[in-house]
């Protein structure tokens, strides 16, 4: 009997004291958050395993998980420009354990373009941007044209006489929405030759079957701009590869914006208390020095944004495609007719 | 003489302790992963790599070859035994493989392929060693009117895959086609029966399609016979080795293959699947018995074994030479050795001599490995075949879900094969055979791709195809090899080839 009695004292003294802490804590904004991270993270990356972003975002989570303290996952889900991937995160239950990889290919261009399950920007949550893809176009080295300018007056001449190779449909490519744009701004025609990858562009543009290269620089394209066979003549992007700073990028010279993040994002609706751990370990593991010798090496520039900037850049970006996009489909349409 | 001084350092290197068990272990997984259908040497690769960050870069690749042609040897197996493909590559094995092993000759059969592997993979390495720099020039002379008459010479070789009638192979074929157009349209982008079904974006996948195609409806046909009556192989096991009859049959298949295989593994895009197709054609075309073809001929177990081999050894060729990645697992190799700060291209043999002649030698090693490590296993396999139905066939089926899931973590994969499975379970009972729909899965969105590249490229005029050197041939062999088919000379023997199973 005695011991009930205290069991049952202490249980409303335990409860008077919970609810006086909890009104101490709501009061002065100390409320314990709950524990996060406490199992692994998935970590979706909706392109083929060796590709630039698997290869780049593996360190990055393999260093914010030492700061989280629990093991991030990467699962590779391929298909449809990374969308299915974007569907897996989007769908997830909101409680950070499920994270995925960010590019402008599935948040920007397959909602605006393709026949994924999502059409805007509102199921997700941006979290930071980690790098940076380059874009540009090529010529090989014995190509008549020394500058981008000497080639824009060429091919004002020869309309169509450029054969340039991309990496998928014209309008379902940032790269062939980019150059789409430049037509517009030099009164000029590209060939456009699809291409499956970065690769195959390389293999025809050294075998001379096509003569322009516009696809992303990777490490195989560097080699060969090192060694003097490729020529780059313009940027389809903001930023510049080292070495190459004198090159001109559509952004200077047309001011157009062409989206080329690489980041992290997860579903939409993140508790703040989860959002702000993930800050904190990404933030750091953008630093981590095995994951700038990867970007280094794979040619993609380490760049940096937080949660706020990087959800402004994202919208942004997806505002001014789906611009761009309208008009090119609508030319498209007109063209059929 | 250089050559020779270049591969003994790169012997010395091998020999290293280290660099041997590196070497096992990859080919150990290779097989073991060959043998499980669905489950390929990307997943397993992948899943390896942040493995070999901490290992010298020459292990590294060591390794990860070793599973890549370690597959190789591996994926016959499965074909033969239970007609399911391990690999893409090795579905054409299941033509005459299992029915070799109906007839009880799996061992035959299995010591053939694993023969043939390690002669196709010598051959090949040679090719390696001593041609690969001027090859990949001429590879890089394949642009899309190239791949254009190729594909096309290849959709009529197909004919000769058939061995019931023709018409329905012609049908099949054409399906293929269709089913190959799923997916974006590659030059505007617009989605083509798709359904609104975004997983179906990017197509149908090969691995999901072959494995329903062949091995599901393999146990779902062989559930309508009735479960415990039926006896498992009528005629049990009766020889575990190839005879002197089955070499004197497949030796030339085996040299034959190799060269084709090495030759088509260099060319971006033409991948080991489209070699073993390719040797199968090719020994049924000049054989004198073509009948046996589809009955249980070794020939056409050893040539497109060979081929695939050789094919998996000749893709080595762009990346090592070019730094440009031909597949997948060459996209994942490149990857390795760049973590560890070496750039594959055209300098990779003067600055990295080591890493080069280093992964050469570990494939001599490799492939003395391999063969070790499969002719005493064929005796194990052998006894799958005892294992009752009713076992076996769920474990198929377990295998097969898994392996078809975990090519993309997707379990939409898993539901296009079960689709295929009961698809290719009518096609077998009403006679349609699958193999000519696969190569034309294959080859028809290459097709597309290659005539649309090219039309670009030349504004529009199909003279491309006929004024380059190389696609002008190639269409030249195609028209005749049509001619052949409707000239009446020609036209007797072909119908022996066609001859019906049903008389």
């Amino acid at each position: 009997m005695d011991a009930r009695k205290r069991g049952k004292s202490s249980l409303v003294l335990g409860l008077c004291a919970g609810v006086v802490f909890y009104f101490m804590g709501a009061a002065s904004g100390l409320t314990k958050d709950p524990d996060y991270p406490t199992k692994p993270i998935n970590f979706y990356i909706g392109w083929t395993v060796g590709g630039t972003t698997d290869m780049a975002a593996r360190p990055l989570v393999e260093a914010a998980s030492q700061h989280l303290g629990q093991p991030i996952v990467p699962i590779n889900r391929p298909g449809a420009s990374g969308a299915l991937a974007a569907t897996s995160v989007m769908t997830a239950a909101p409680d950070g354990y499920t994270l995925g990889a960010s590019a402008s290919s599935n948040l920007v261009v397959a909602p605006l373009s393709g026949d994924v399950t999502y059409k805007d920007l509102s199921g997700f949550t941006q979290i930071m941007n980690f790098g940076v893809y380059l874009y540009t176009i090529m010529v090989r080295s014995d190509a008549p044209w020394k500058t981008w300018k000497e080639f824009t007056e060429w091919a004002k001449k020869n309309p169509g006489g450029a054969k340039i190779g991309i990496t998928g449909a014209k309008s379902a490519d940032i790269k062939g929405i980019a150059l789409w744009q430049v037509e517009k701004r030099e009164q000029m025609k590209f060939g456009y030759v699809a291409f499956k990858g970065s690769a195959e562009v390389l293999t025809n543009i050294l075998g001379g079957h096509i003569n322009m290269y516009g696809a992303s620089i990777d490490p195989s394209t560097m080699t060969y701009v090192k060694e003097g066979k490729l020529r780059p003549l313009l940027y389809l992007c903001k930023e510049k590869m080292a070495g190459y700073e004198t090159i001109p990028s559509v952004e200077e010279l047309y001011g157009i914006r062409v989206p080329n993040f690489m980041g992290v994002f997860g579903p939409k609706g993140l508790p703040e208390y989860v959002l702000r751990k993930l800050d904190d370990a990404f933030g750091k593991a953008v630093k981590d020095t095995r994951f700038a010798n990867v970007m280094n090496q794979m040619c993609t520039p380490v760049v940096y944004m937080p949660r706020d900037k990087m959800k402004e850049h994202v919208e942004k970006d997806f505002l001014e495609v789906s611009k761009v996009i309208k008009l090119l489909k609508a030319e498209e349409a007109a063209e059929k007719k | 003489m250089d050559v020779l001084q270049n591969l003994l350092s790169g012997f010395t290197a091998i020999f290293q302790p280290s660099n041997l068990f590196f070497c096992f272990m990859g080919v150990f997984i290779g097989t073991l992963i060959g043998v499980l259908p669905g489950i390929g040497p990307v997943g397993a690769m992948s899943l390896l790599l942040p493995a070999t960050y901490k290992v010298a870069p020459l292990s590294a690749v060591i390794m990860l070859a070793g599973i890549y042609y370690g597959a190789q040897y591996g994926g016959s197996t499965t074909s033969i035994l239970v007609n399911i493909p391990g690999e893409a590559s090795s579905v054409v094995t299941c033509l005459d493989g299992y029915q070799m092993a109906r007839k009880g000759r799996a061992g035959p059969a299995l010591g053939m392929a694993a023969f043939g592997s390690f002669i196709a993979g010598t051959i090949a390495l040679v090719g390696l060693m001593l041609v690969a720099p001027p090859l990949s020039s001429i590879a890089l002379g394949f642009g899309p009117p190239e791949y254009f008459s190729l594909m096309c010479l290849g959709l009529t070789i197909l004919i000769y895959l058939a061995s019931g009638s023709v018409v329905r192979a012609v049908m099949m074929a054409c399906f293929g086609v269709i089913l190959g157009c799923v997916g974006q349209d590659p030059d505007t982008g617009s989605s083509r029966f798709v359904f609104g079904i975004p997983d179906l974006l990017d197509g149908i996948g090969l691995a999901p399609l072959v494995m329903g195609l062949f091995g599901v409806s393999e146990v779902f046909s062989n559930i309508e016979q009735s479960l415990g009556r039926r006896e498992i192989f009528n005629s049990g096991i009766k020889k575990l080795f190839p005879n002197r009859e089955d070499w004197r049959r497949s030796i030339k298949p085996i040299f034959r293959g190799s060269i084709l295989g090495f030759f088509l593994g260099i060319l971006p895009g033409g991948s080991a699947v489209i070699a073993s197709f390719a040797s199968y054609a090719v020994e049924k075309k000049i054989s004198k018995h073509p009948e046996r073809f589809g009955q249980g001929a070794i020939e056409g177990v050893a040539g497109p074994e060979s081929a695939n081999n050789a094919a998996a050894e000749g893709a080595f060729v762009p990346l090592l030479t070019l730094g440009i990645p031909p597949n997948v697992v060459m996209a994942l190799l490149l990857g390795a050795l760049m973590i560890h700060g070496i750039t594959p291209g055209p300098r990779l043999i003067p600055e990295h001599p080591e890493i080069f002649w280093g992964v050469i030698a570990s494939m001599y090693v490799g492939n003395v490995m391999l063969l070790v490590l499969n002719l005493p296993l064929i005796s194990l396999w052998v006894q799958v075949l005892k294992v009752p139905y009713k076992v076996l066939f769920p474990l198929i089926l377990l295998f097969c879900l898994i392996g078809a899931y975990s090519i993309n973590n997707s379990t939409f994969d898993a539901a296009v094969m079960l689709v295929f499975g009961v698809l290719g379970y009518l096609m077998r009972k009403y006679k349609y055979e699958g193999a000519p729909m696969i190569l034309a899965f294959v080859l028809g969105p290459m097709l597309e791709n290659s005539l649309r590249q090219s039309l670009v490229i030349s504004d529009g005029s199909f003279l491309i195809f006929f004024i380059r050197p190389i696609a002008g041939t190639g269409m030249i062999v195609t028209f005749l090899m049509l001619l052949s088919f409707v000239v009446p000379a020609f036209r007797k023997r072909r119908e022996v080839i066609v001859h019906e199973e049903v008389t």
